[in-house]
């Protein structure tokens, strides 16, 4: 054993946390583990329950929340759903053929990932609720980059071919929405897809012919 | 303890146990190669917010400050909040730059280790919906790093102190809580993302490997895997195989090198196959300590 290690051994023998520190460090990492323990029971896709989650949110998640460490690690990539696959934006100045905004377009890498999460929230939402709040902003955003106050915002799933299947990737829209400014106020008029929209039901001008007396 | 050498004395109760693992004196460089490393990812991570900084949380951008309190947990909190101006965006931008900076270079290491964590969290806070899997590794990463001497070695505050002829120790009492936090982060975040893989089909059937390469981002096998279903199903279950393999082999003395050793290759190739390359860096860094490669 070299000079140097035995003097750094008594070093630390000397620098030893006294007892009431590790006490203390032992409580706060007791803690700190029970509190990773209920961050990663109640933060996955099932839901946590309620003794766990009234627990956690409680007790551990004001310490845990702000630090950035209230989570699931659920880091599942993909289940093979149309969900999981990749999503993306498009905004275009409302009932004008002028050139739309593509998000992430061309650009790659981590950048593009966290355009592509953002379209995704759009579209899929989180447990809370649906998208429109996000998609709301997003519209208002695209604003300045379109020069106008009134854009329609598209998100496009890229599907994913089955392996079996001949089919090349394809963009399915699975969202679409108009945003406006109206005075002060940021107005979102959602366009449902055709099939979601209940058909208008109008009376038959013969059959109240015959009805009447 | 978490370390090679803490392994010679077999403690003989759960209290002797639980003191040597994170309280015996550990080796201050696996900290530093971690520290080095968390701080080029931490760079990177943030160097995808640059050029859409203003786009998404200028004062008239796209996620506006209304809504990423919606989004965010009920006692999320942002620095951002306060930033209604481009110019203190900007800032506080760039000080989460300059915090990662000394982080890699050790300069001030514990103040930037808590420096960056928070600047960082607030980064995330401020648009959750932004966030991926290597955001939340990095997070654990830094706090881990604030919570002991990160900056004992491979570092300014080194050679600084050493110029002023203070040479300081090649260990520490206080490394083994950082070192004994990342081994039991490594662990969970397998074993949490393992479990939710689990529970879809496409883990089991072994087609999951086919819907990680239909993905922008991941390196496209689908060539090879339309070629052969084998290899698709092998791809699949070695990558559930090798987070069994990690998440428990890290906790035994016989196979924590070695499967530390793996890890530090496998978890970038997962990473490249699931598209997400600087999540596999960031589980990477977890495994660096356990190693025994510094």
């Amino acid at each position: 054993m070299s000079h140097d290690a035995r003097t750094d051994e008594a070093r630390d023998r000397t620098n030893q946390p006294s007892e009431p520190v590790r006490a203390g460090a032992t409580v706060a990492l007791a803690a700190y583990l029970i509190g990773l323990v209920l961050a990663i029971a109640t933060n996955s896709l099932s839901g946590p329950s309620a003794l766990l989650g009234t627990l956690k949110s409680r007790i551990f998640a004001p310490l845990l929340a702000p630090a950035w460490l209230d989570l699931g690690y659920d880091h599942r990539f993909t289940y093979g759903l149309d969900e999981d696959a990749d999503h993306e934006i498009e905004l275009v100045s409302h009932g004008t053929s002028g050139e739309p905004l593509h998000l992430p377009g061309p650009i790659a890498g981590e950048r593009a990932a966290r355009w592509r999460r953002l379209a995704r929230t759009i579209a899929v939402g989180g447990l809370d609720g649906d998208g429109s709040t996000v998609a709301a902003g997003v519209g208002r955003g695209g604003f300045t980059s379109l020069g106008t106050t009134d854009v329609d915002l598209r998100v496009f799933r890229l599907t994913q071919p089955e392996r079996t299947a001949a089919a090349d990737d394809a963009a399915e829209q699975v969202y679409a929405a108009r945003v406006r400014r109206v005075a002060d106020d940021v107005q979102l008029i959602r366009q449902e897809p055709r099939g979601e929209v209940a058909p208008l039901v109008r009376p038959q001008p013969r059959a109240a012919e015959e009805d009447s007396p | 303890m978490n370390g090679a050498d803490s392994d010679s004395v077999r403690p003989t109760s759960i209290g002797e146990t639980w003191m040597r693992f994170w309280f015996a004196p550990a080796p201050l460089r696996p900290l530093a190669v971690v520290r080095i490393l968390t701080g080029v990812l931490g760079l990177l991570l943030a160097w995808s917010y640059a050029d859409d900084l203003q786009m998404w949380f200028g004062p008239t951008g796209m996620i506006p400050g209304d809504v990423a309190v919606a989004w965010r947990p009920q006692w999320g909190a942002s620095l951002y909040d306060a930033a209604t101006t481009s110019a203190s965006v900007m800032a506080l931008f760039a000080a989460t730059l300059l915090a990662f900076a000394c982080l890699l270079v050790g300069f001030g290491s514990r103040l930037a280790a808590v420096a960056a964590a928070v600047l960082w969290a607030s980064l995330l806070h401020r648009g959750p919906m932004l966030a991926g899997p290597a955001d939340d590794c990095l997070a654990v990463l830094l706090w881990c790093l604030a919570a002991g001497p990160c900056g004992g070695d491979l570092s300014f505050d080194r050679a600084r102190a050493t110029r002023g002829g203070r040479v300081p120790p090649a260990t520490s009492p206080w490394a083994g809580i950082p070192l004994g936090l990342l081994q039991v982060h490594a662990s969970a975040i397998t074993l949490a993302a393992l479990l939710a893989q689990l529970k879809g089909d496409a883990w089991w059937n072994g087609t999951a490997a086919w819907w990680l390469a239909s993905r922008a981002g991941a390196i496209d096998l689908r060539g090879a895997y339309q070629g052969s279903e084998y290899l698709m199903n092998l791809v699949t279950h070695a990558i559930v195989a090798f987070e069994i393999l990690f998440a428990a082999g890290i906790w035994f003395v016989v196979t924590r090198r070695t499967v530390a050793r793996i890890a530090l290759v496998a978890w970038p190739v997962i990473g490249l196959l699931a598209g997400e390359p600087l999540w596999g860096l960031a589980m990477a860094i977890f495994a660096v300590p356990l190693a025994d490669v510094t």
